[in-house]
């Protein structure tokens, strides 16, 4: 035998051209084939040079997920609450959001400095209108069986088929919240003059019911009206009975719901 | 009843309903971490803020198409990029100014640790030389944590771009940070041209 010491795997790797970075980066992103990640990885093993390419790739990675969370610079956060408070009075004036593509295309965004110059004499008014949105979510818990109008085409955010009432009780209210808002429906209270009437018994406007939706409240039946509160992500849920008039809102139940 | 917090998905619901309040409120939310890509993709303050001004405005005005089965924050990221990539397209050839060292959008360097401070603003440094897509992709996967498929969702692409995106742009910071010194391939770097502007003590390790 002769003197050869080293051993078979590194003289091979010192044979062997380097392996290029942008492969063993690929290997070690998981872009390559089952197979021929498997074949590479034994010849990184033996291969100090390439393992020190993947070790520095792994230490890459770790480098940028210790980059610190950022926070919004407070002039920028009240530039955007700006704006938004700016695109939500259009909303108020035109009626609604606007129709959206469904295919993920963004609409156009108005021109930015036309916008900042709006926006101040705008701030004011937005503020204002936000703070005059603040009220409360009614329910209405209909009794008055015969008088049901499901189907009847009406103003605003109205429904124009009826649903099936939604059974709940006073611990769960909650869970009709999602069918009120994605559907509203105020079953006897569909005419634009009863809910108004309705609406006004419980001193509240058409602008701060945003849902609404027949229920059986604890085994009676009802309409649970959704209302703003001012508070985003809150609202007040108020169950009325179907002759919900300007004599007697008739509220059988008064809850808050949100953070 | 007790007052659970509603839901980002049940606050678009609202939003797209009238809600004047419900779409603030996830704005408030998640705007650190969408200024955080944006800035960190953009590495522009006044384009970052430009770019996330535009996105939530066009988030607001297309909730009446976010379709629950995706995460709102998913939905938002992917506003939001695209809002910077646009930018991005628009402003090729011009130059832009790096990202401030210090300032309001960057927190204090915390405590003592300078050293790791500075390795942060290496790192800063070494994302503004990658190209504007594997930029993007690294910053959502590596700095922001999101998965390969949540990436490809925000961005548009297939999963594997998002990784072969990945690797390309991990070689290239793994020479610009001194990781690798000599690589013998160097991942379309060559050190002495892509090297960041200002000469960092991080370089020597």
């Amino acid at each position: 035998m002769t003197g050869h010491d080293a051993p078979p795997s590194a003289g091979d790797a010192a044979e062997r051209p380097p392996l290029p970075l942008d492969l063993l980066a690929d290997l070690h992103a998981g872009v390559l084939d089952p197979a021929v990640a498997a074949e590479l990885r034994q010849r990184v093993a033996a291969d100090p040079k390439a393992q020190a390419a993947l070790d520095a790739l792994t230490a890459t990675v770790a480098e940028l997920a210790q980059l610190p969370p950022l926070a919004i610079p407070e002039q920028v956060a009240a530039r955007i609450d700006a704006a938004l408070r700016e695109e939500s009075a259009r909303r108020h004036t035109s009626g609604g959001l606007p129709a959206q593509p469904s295919n993920g295309a963004l609409p156009p965004v108005a021109d930015l400095g036309a916008a900042r110059r709006r926006r101040r004499g705008l701030l004011v008014a937005g503020g204002l209108l936000t703070a005059a949105a603040a009220v409360a979510a009614v329910v209405a818990v209909a009794g008055l069986p015969g008088e049901r109008t499901s189907g009847t085409p009406t103003a605003g955010a109205v429904g124009d088929q009826g649903l099936a009432p939604l059974t709940v009780t006073s611990d769960n209210l909650g869970t009709a919240v999602d069918s009120a808002l994605a559907t509203p429906d105020y079953g006897p209270l569909s005419s634009p003059g009863r809910l108004d009437a309705c609406l006004t018994a419980l001193r509240v406007t058409s602008a701060d019911s945003v849902g609404a939706r027949e229920v059986r409240l604890d085994g009676k039946p009802g309409v649970l009206l959704v209302l703003t509160t001012g508070t985003a992500g809150r609202f007040r849920l108020v169950v009325v009975e179907p002759g919900c008039g300007p004599a007697d809102p008739g509220v059988l139940a008064d809850q808050t719901f949100g953070r | 009843m007790t007052a659970a917090a509603a839901t980002d998905a049940e606050l678009i619901a609202a939003h797209a309903a009238g809600d004047p309040n419900a779409f603030g409120e996830v704005v408030r939310r998640h705007r650190d971490r969408m200024w955080a890509v944006a800035l960190r993709t953009l590495r522009d303050p006044d384009e970052a803020a430009d770019a996330l001004q535009d996105a939530f405005i066009s988030a607001f005005r297309a909730a009446g198409s976010f379709r629950a089965e995706s995460q709102v924050t998913t939905w938002l990221h992917r506003i939001v990029v695209n809002a910077c990539l646009d930018r991005v397209r628009r402003r090729n050839a011009r130059p832009t100014s790096p990202l401030p060292e210090a300032g309001p959008n960057e927190p204090a360097a915390p405590r003592d640790a300078m050293s790791e401070r500075e390795t942060q603003l290496a790192v800063q440094d070494a994302l503004a030389t990658l190209p504007d897509e594997q930029r993007a992709a690294i910053v959502l996967v590596d700095v922001e944590g999101y998965s390969v498929a949540e990436t490809a969702s925000i961005l548009g692409v297939a999963e594997g771009t998002v990784k072969s995106r990945c690797a390309r742009g991990r070689a290239k910071l793994a020479v610009l940070l001194g990781h690798l010194r000599n690589p013998d391939a160097s991942a379309n770097v060559r050190p002495g041209a892509v090297t960041p502007p200002t000469a960092r003590p991080w370089e020597g390790r």
